[in-house]
């Protein structure tokens, strides 16, 4: 799979992104190899679990996603109307591809997450497991309560890894992490411009490198590619192209991306938890460490599980502006009720602005290809009309 | 739809209601039965009146607290239980059609469907506040909130319940409940009475209590009451939590319970089968469950009435949110939203003392929560007890997902297997 020339017609590759598609590609041979090296692997599931406090007890954490192209053993263990995301997750673990894990650190998300922690404890061992709850919505009173969870992973962590979480190694994680925030923030901003330097396929596999590698490293990858960005100066041009922004369910299929770049589409902007949801927001290194964590993962780009729903709305709408989009790719995992319920608002919130959306529906897995190409073109051209 | 507006739509609810206390009065039914209608009636016309007597009206969600709202002079307006009586006696999947054509998923839950319908259909008194809980119940629910505050044009409050069980989850509630408190002071200018609350929380221990020892009678052999007689606290529990009139509908149907298992007389005229119904009944067609009752001499003895995990409520805390907050996680069933490890030992123990034959589950399509943890009870009952299981596949108010036809067609063939194992049992 080639997934550097996206574009037609442009020279988009770059020595880095590859280095981050192999890093995906190979997660499992090098999260065996990082094993090996003496450190605990831990999953996690979602962007609201607190990968710093993993990172500060010595252990790397790994996000735990898809991959199997069928799911005959989470089938079998799961409901029909269980989503794709966490049927395919937890096929890959049935299957052993999981096996180098220590352990499973799950959060309340949504429906599906919260049973899919149920469904894989009672079905794959675990020497360590957890579920958080982290609250939906930010005041003072909630950013206390993440705390004390926090504090209680902090300790549970503790125990089983028999290293200390000190004040100075969560400092140390947290200055790691954010250091990524501002390196990817970074690449954001470039991706304003008229010319960005990446298409959203490439930063999809830059995003994704990340969840699987320890940050330091990809850190340093980071600053790779920007530095090879700056060298080589001119960014993709855009030549009628439309710049385009995705929204929706999970998403980590790079070829999805790519199918709307060759159909006429540029994505330069995203609310993907694989995307701008993941690393947007900083956690402020002044503040008692576990309140900082707390007070950032609340009030970070929300997705909907996040309430009142208003403040997602208006991150989506601000984002849409900032990165200057010609329309908005919504897309959503079948039975997903967060993201499939919340659309009404989220049209009605960029349509007020002057935005187009177009709502697709998939699953998990990227298929029905010649489908959403139809729909894609249809949607593109009905945006050039407009402008004429 | 033509025709009708939102306060026809309450009237008839209201006068259905009188219509049934009358019958009730007229024809002797038992003091349980009148109590039962006297306070659903009085329900539609407290909501219905609270308009004139210039009380808020208050959209909530199952978990959120009527408690709290009575002790402030709110009336609730229980939404999901509303659409579902309404949606019972109507029969018409018009409503969900119009939810999912505003957007509302095809896959979510049908009675959030029909709520957007209904709303947009103009069939629902208008709220001066809406309350709902998150993340629980669960995704469609919270999201169908969201759309109704854009709908009706009123913003929602989200109470935040903690996925856990234990002291400081307690705690947590019971501050996100002051905090809900003052948002309903501000937004009302009503002010909490002490005095009231601390009432209202006395009377609902008893009710817990009542409800309680109702449920547990229905391990005894025969099972005293059939199915709807169990179910009917549904309602009322969601609808009037706290109430005297609620309190005394438990104690009456505890009473005339407890009667009945002292005379060993049960719910149907002869038990051969006891078997569980997990989940929502078929709403659409509940002479269903009669039929299933009567043709197999089937008695219900377990239900999301007494499987559900629960401690009792307790009056013991210091303070009267704490207590408030252990009850509201210790209602209805609520602790089934949290992680499955921690009831699951409880659902399988009660199971074990209804001596059952048979579990039924039927699984709301759109409920992603409870089918996906009943996937896991399955292993667990068949493990532990052994139980023949069947799943059904259906939706509680949408007989398009599985026809009542359908759903007979499968519960004969359960049967048929239940009672060939029963004689073989008999026999040996």
């Amino acid at each position: 799979m080639t997934t550097t020339n996206t574009i037609k017609g442009a020279d988009v590759s770059m020595t880095t992104i590859k280095k981050f598609e192999d890093t995906f590609t190979q997660r499992d041979m090098l999260a065996r190899k990082w094993k090996q090296e003496g450190r605990a692997l831990m999953g996690w599931v979602c962007t609201y679990v607190p990968e710093e406090i993993i990172y500060a007890a010595g252990a790397l954490p790994i996000r735990v996603l898809g991959g199997a192209q069928e799911t005959p053993l989470a089938d079998a263990t799961l409901y029909s109307n269980a989503c794709s995301f966490i049927r395919n997750c937890l096929e890959m673990g049935l299957d052993k591809r999981y096996d180098s894990l220590d352990g499973l650190v799950s959060v309340n998300t949504c429906d599906h997450i919260r049973r899919f922690f149920d469904v894989w404890t009672y079905h794959i061992p675990m020497p360590f497991k957890i579920i958080l709850s982290v609250p939906t919505k930010v005041t003072e009173n909630t950013i206390r309560f993440f705390t004390q969870e926090l504090s209680r992973f902090r300790h549970s962590l503790e125990e089983f890894t028999g290293n200390r979480i000190t004040i100075d190694s969560l400092r140390s994680a947290i200055g790691t992490y954010n250091r990524t925030r501002i390196l990817l923030g970074k690449l954001y901003e470039k991706k304003k411009s008229l010319n960005p330097p990446l298409t959203g396929t490439q930063t999809l596999h830059t995003i994704l490198a990340g969840m699987v590698m320890p940050k330091d490293q990809y850190n340093v990858l980071l600053e790779e590619l920007l530095q090879e960005i700056e060298t080589k100066g001119s960014g993709i041009s855009q030549d009628g192209k439309l710049r385009l922004m995705v929204c929706g369910s999970e998403l980590e299929h790079p070829e999805f991306l790519e199918l709307i770049e060759q159909s006429g589409g540029l994505v330069v902007a995203d609310d993907l938890c694989n995307g701008a949801r993941y690393f947007w927001g900083m956690v402020d290194p002044e503040e008692e460490p576990l309140n900082a964590l707390a007070r950032r993962y609340l009030s970070r780009f929300p997705c909907p599980r996040m309430h009142p729903l208003e403040s997602r709305v208006q991150y989506i709408v601000q984002m849409a502006q900032d990165f200057a989009v010609d329309g908005v790719i919504y897309e959503v995992i079948k039975f997903c009720d967060l993201h499939a319920n919340t659309y009404p608002l989220i049209k009605k919130g960029l349509q007020e602005v002057g935005v187009p959306v177009l709502k697709l529906e998939r699953e998990y897995l990227f298929s029905a290809t010649g489908q959403l190409k139809t729909r894609i073109q249809a949607f593109f051209e009905n945006i050039s009309s407009a402008r004429i | 739809m033509k025709g009708i507006d939102r306060n026809m739509v309450l009237e008839k609810m209201l006068a259905g209601a009188e219509s049934r206390l009358e019958y009730r009065k007229i024809h002797a039914i038992s003091k349980s039965g009148r109590y039962y209608a006297e306070a659903i009636r009085n329900y539609y016309a407290q909501v219905r009146n609270a308009g004139e007597e210039d009380k808020p009206l208050a959209w909530t969600s199952l978990f959120i607290p009527v408690e709290l709202l009575y002790a402030m002079g709110i009336v609730p307006f229980v939404l999901e239980q509303y659409v579902i009586q309404f949606m019972a006696q109507e029969l018409n999947t018009d409503y969900l059609d119009l939810g999912e054509g505003l957007g509302f998923s095809s896959e979510s839950c049908s009675p959030h469907k029909a709520a957007i319908g209904m709303a947009k259909a103009g069939l629902l008194p208008l709220p001066d506040l809406i309350l709902s809980t998150a993340p629980l119940t669960c995704d469609s629910s919270t999201t169908m909130f969201e759309l109704l505050g854009d709908l009706c044009n009123c913003p929602g409050y989200f109470l935040d319940l903690p996925y856990s069980y234990d002291e400081e989850a307690v705690k947590y509630l019971a501050r996100e409940l002051q905090e809900l408190a003052q948002y309903l002071k501000d937004r009302t200018g009503r002010r909490l009475n002490q005095g009231k609350l601390e009432e209202i929380l006395k009377i609902s221990r008893q009710t817990d209590h009542y409800f309680h020892l109702t449920h547990q009678l229905r391990r005894s052999i025969p099972s005293p009451l059939r199915a709807r007689e169990a179910f009917s606290a549904f309602a009322l529990r969601f609808y009037c939590e706290g109430l005297p009139e609620t309190l005394e509908f438990f104690k009456a149907q505890y009473e005339e319970t407890r009667d009945k298992v002292e005379r060993q007389q049960g719910g149907l005229p002869e038990e051969r089968l006891r078997v569980a119904w997990f989940g929502l009944y078929p709403f659409f067609d509940m002479k269903l469950i009669d039929w299933m009752e009567d043709t197999y001499k089937a008695s219900v003895a377990a239900d999301m009435m007494n499987l559900l995990p629960f401690e009792e409520n307790q009056l013991s805390f210091s303070d009267p949110w704490e207590t408030l907050a252990w009850n509201r996680l210790n209602f209805m069933g609520l602790r089934c939203c949290l992680p499955y490890e921690g009831f699951k030992e409880d659902m399988i123990n009660t199971c074990r003392e209804m001596n059952l034959d048979g579990f039924i589950f039927f699984a709301n399509f759109g409920c992603k929560q409870t089918s996906n943890f009943f996937m896991l009870l399955r292993k667990d009952l068949s493990k532990e007890l052994g139980l023949p299981i069947l799943m059904i596949t259906g939706d509680p108010l949408d007989p398009r997902i599985t026809s009542t036809h359908q759903i007979k067609s499968l519960l004969d063939e359960y049967f048929k297997t239940l009672e060939a194992k029963a004689s073989k049992v008999r026999r040996s």
